[in-house]
């Protein structure tokens, strides 16, 4: 319930009125003598339970009627899916805001509740009216429609005169649209952040960004530019694992958005890669380009995967191997190696386009050993990518990866394209079997299936703690509920068995988001309010 | 005589001055008037005759009959006197309400008794009370007793309490001789106080009369809410009388009508006065044509 014209309950003091007037009227009644009172008490014996229930009632009616009265007077309103009516400013001088303005508009209609969007050029075709008039239209709209909610989006600069609607006013001195990037864990150290700053700012201006990690804490400024809707970019190094927290300390008037990242870094060591055959540029720039997620070791004894690249001549090994089938393997080694190119295809791996050589037939390999000039058999394993026609485009060959890539002279894209660290590091990591999840929150509950029915080691960054597994349909899982963000390790006790899984803050019950919920659409209850305060008189009337 | 000159109109009295009041039973008298008396003896009128006892008054003897019978016959008359009668009114502060005011419609009728009886020689007495005897004037048949009456009743102002029993005690002490008891009050007092005083009077064969005032403004109550003061005792009620009328007009209608009946039961003759009511018109029933 709310009051849409709240300054008429001052008048609520009022309500006292029929009490005092009822006191008042008691200690003024005229005294009048009289004979004989005693004849009098008698009568009213029997009247006086039903006159006092009379007095008391007649109260109560005269008190609620003017309390009636009072709510009407201040427009008790009720909470009620009234339909609502945006009206978005489209003038030029919206230019800067136009994408917030839309992304506004399109929150207000989020709450399921009918909605008429109205764009300003559409608008304009109806009405035929300059945006200085649109205040005088809106409050003229609002007493004419008045179980319609209207809001208007615009700049502030432009509304001059109150305005009976919802305003979204979006000419703040600082107004910071969208902070974007990895908000999940990062599995490197050090870690390589980057967060892109869509913002607008009236004057040159320095964003002070306050970045907290534990008691530290480092206070930066990325210097604005004025008068632009800038996407800026904010690149930071973090080395020490653990939760990091950037805050941009916001000037009050700027419009809210989501001002405050969460970072985990974990503790994940970097995986070592030993590259056999011909380390090529592009396989050299990838690892490199992943800050630190990849080491390159030279012996591949301590390393925890191989890449074989244009491998042409047989070798033995005896780790998990990566191997990519490079520029310098020509149509006949993949007939030798039992892959047939039938066409060339594009497909859509993570949102970037890349082109490939869809694998139609795969032959298997035994163990480790490419014996090239022999047929590969594929036994068993899911494919991991897929193509947009479903065909497979990682092939799991025995204990290895095939990545059918499509590498020319000019593969400098392939270094660059965001695709490819993605697919080196979930390939490498599924070979090292160090899978695991990144993008658990608090609250989640966390099944991992393990091997067998041991107890095993769960370790966070301030826990120690041994799980037991429960076993369903005959297989064993560990479940667990974390309370607390940080990096954990679920491992056997002899170290077989390793599940790395990261716990991120949870963003529920945390929103900057615009509180829609807020902009409460109401009913005003004047007619029903009068109606029963006119009911009530009419008893009142009955009853005197 | 104030109350004679405002509220009885001088063709009624002057019509009244031609009753007479007469009371049927027996009345012990002083004088010679027009009531009966229980004496008999040499008077006016014959009763009857009976045997001569020796010692008999031989003037009393009834030659006629001797003549007739050859035996010897007394004549026995009865005697005719005057009465005296006492007159019982409540200046108490509940005869001081209405309008007009109970008090002075009480004070003329008991004028208005006085002037009637006196007129025909009979002594009146007069008794003011409220929760005592206030003023006591000894019954007298003189001119001068009426004007004592008059100015008493105009000088006095109504105060106290109700109590009808004790003036009624008093007024029983008092009468020597069978007479006539004439109680003017608003009789606002309990009943159960008030009617064993009148059932003594009547016991000692005296005539009572009782005339019970009542104000328009009892009968009917204002209409306004107020605050209602006791006019004898320190009580009050905030009420509104559209609320209790009926219920008040009822038990007022049962107040009178336990006197009434219990007025009836003991042979006393009750008389309904309320103050709307020309005085004439309460007395006339009481009076007959003199003779």
């Amino acid at each position: 319930m709310s009051f849409l014209a709240p300054q008429f309950l001052w008048l609520l003091p009022a309500v006292s009125l029929p009490f005092i007037v009822h006191l008042w009227h008691r200690k003024q009644a005229r005294p009048y003598p009289f004979p004989y009172v005693q004849l009098l008490k008698r009568a009213t014996k029997g009247e006086k339970a039903w006159r006092r229930l009379k007095d008391i009632l007649l109260l109560v009616i005269r008190t609620l009627i003017i309390l009636l009265i009072i709510l009407a007077s201040a427009r008790l309103a009720v909470r009620v899916g009234n339909p609502r009516v945006v009206i978005l400013d489209d003038s030029y001088t919206m230019a800067p805001y136009w994408e917030t303005a839309v992304r506004l508009a399109n929150k207000l209609q989020l709450r399921g509740e009918p909605i008429y969007l109205v764009s300003g050029d559409k608008f304009t075709n109806h009405v035929k009216c300059k945006f200085a008039n649109y205040t005088i239209e809106l409050n003229r709209w609002r007493r004419k429609y008045p179980n319609v909610d209207f809001y208007l989006i615009t700049t502030a600069n432009k509304v001059t005169a109150p305005i009976h609607g919802r305003l979204f006013a979006l000419d703040n001195e600082l107004s910071i649209d969208s902070v974007e990037g990895p908000s999940h864990v990062l599995r490197a150290n050090p870690c390589n952040i980057k967060l892109y700053i869509n913002c607008r700012a009236t004057t040159d201006k320095r964003l002070p960004v306050s970045i907290s990690c534990g008691n530290h804490k480092v206070k930066q400024y990325i210097d604005l530019s004025a008068h632009k809707l800038n996407r800026y970019e904010y690149r930071t190094v973090v080395d020490t694992p653990g939760m990091y927290q950037f805050v941009f300390r916001l000037p009050p008037d700027a419009t809210p958005v989501d001002n405050t990242i969460y970072y985990t870094v974990n503790v994940i060591p970097s995986i070592k890669v030993y590259i056999m055959g011909e380390a090529t540029f592009f396989i050299t720039q990838a690892l490199a380009a992943s800050h630190g997620m990849f080491v390159i070791v030279e012996q591949p004894q301590p390393a925890d995967v191989v890449i074989l690249s244009n491998i042409t001549s047989p070798i033995q090994l005896n780790k998990p191997a990566l191997i990519l089938l490079g520029d310098k393997i020509q149509p006949h080694s993949y007939s030798e190696l039992g892959i047939e190119i039938t066409s060339m295809k594009t497909v859509n791996i993570y949102g970037t386009k890349f082109v490939s050589h869809p694998i139609t037939r795969v032959m298997q390999v035994e163990n480790i050993a490419i014996p090239v000039n022999r047929y590969w058999q594929v036994k068993g394993g899911n494919p991991l990518i897929y193509a947009d026609d479903g065909t497979p485009l990682m092939v799991e060959v025995g204990d290895n990866i095939v990545v059918p890539f499509l590498l020319t002279d000019d593969y400098t894209g392939l270094v660059y394209s965001p695709i490819f660290v993605p697919l080196l590091y979930e390939t490498l990591l599924y070979l090292t079997k160090m899978s695991g999840r990144y993008n658990f929150k608090v609250g989640d509950r966390i099944t991992i299936e393990v091997p067998d029915s041991r107890g095993y080691v769960l370790e966070g960054d301030n826990l120690q703690t041994i799980l037991l597994p429960t076993q369903v349909n005959g297989r064993w899982y560990i479940k667990w509920i974390p309370e607390s963000p940080g990096n954990y390790v679920v491992r056997s006790p002899d170290g077989d068995f390793k599940y790395y899984f990261s716990v991120n803050y949870n963003p529920r019950g945390r929103s900057t988001e615009l509180n829609i919920g807020k902009h409460a659409q109401f009913k005003v209850l004047t007619r029903w309010l009068l109606i029963a305060a006119c009911l009530l008189f009419i008893v009142e009337l009955i009853l005197i | 005589m104030p109350y004679l000159i405002v509220m009885i109109d001088p063709k009624i009295l002057f019509k009244l001055k031609k009753m007479e009041f007469r009371i049927k039973s027996l009345v012990e008298g002083k004088l010679v008037g027009i009531h009966r008396s229980p004496y008999h003896g040499f008077s006016v009128e014959f009763k009857e005759h009976r045997s001569y006892n020796p010692g008999d008054p031989l003037k009393y003897v009834d030659w006629k009959v001797y003549a007739r019978t050859d035996k010897f016959f007394v004549k026995l008359f009865e005697q005719e006197t005057n009465l005296t009668a006492w007159i019982l009114v409540d200046v108490s502060s509940s005869m001081d309400y209405g309008e007009p005011r109970k008090f002075d419609y009480a004070a003329t009728l008991a004028a208005l008794w006085s002037y009637l009886l006196i007129q025909q020689k009979d002594e009146v007495g007069l008794l003011l009370f409220s929760d005592n005897v206030l003023q006591e004037l000894p019954p007298s048949s003189t001119r001068r007793q009426l004007f004592k009456i008059f100015e008493l009743l105009d000088s006095f102002k109504p105060i106290g309490k109700t109590a009808i029993d004790q003036a009624l005690h008093k007024v029983s002490d008092n009468l020597t001789r069978k007479g006539v008891v004439i109680l003017i009050s608003d009789l606002w007092q309990p009943h159960d106080q008030v009617l064993p005083s009148l059932q003594l009077i009547r016991t000692k064969d005296n005539h009572m009369m009782v005339f019970h005032v009542i104000s328009n403004d009892e009968l009917v109550l204002p209409a306004e809410r107020l605050r209602f003061k006791d006019l004898e005792v320190n009580d009050e009620i905030l009420v509104n009388p559209t609320d209790i009328r009926d219920s008040y007009e009822r038990l007022l209608k049962a107040w009178i009508d336990e006197y009434r009946v219990n007025c009836l039961k003991y042979q006393i003759a009750y008389q309904f006065t309320p103050t709307y009511e020309p005085i004439e018109k309460i007395v006339l029933p009481f009076l007959s044509l003199r003779r």
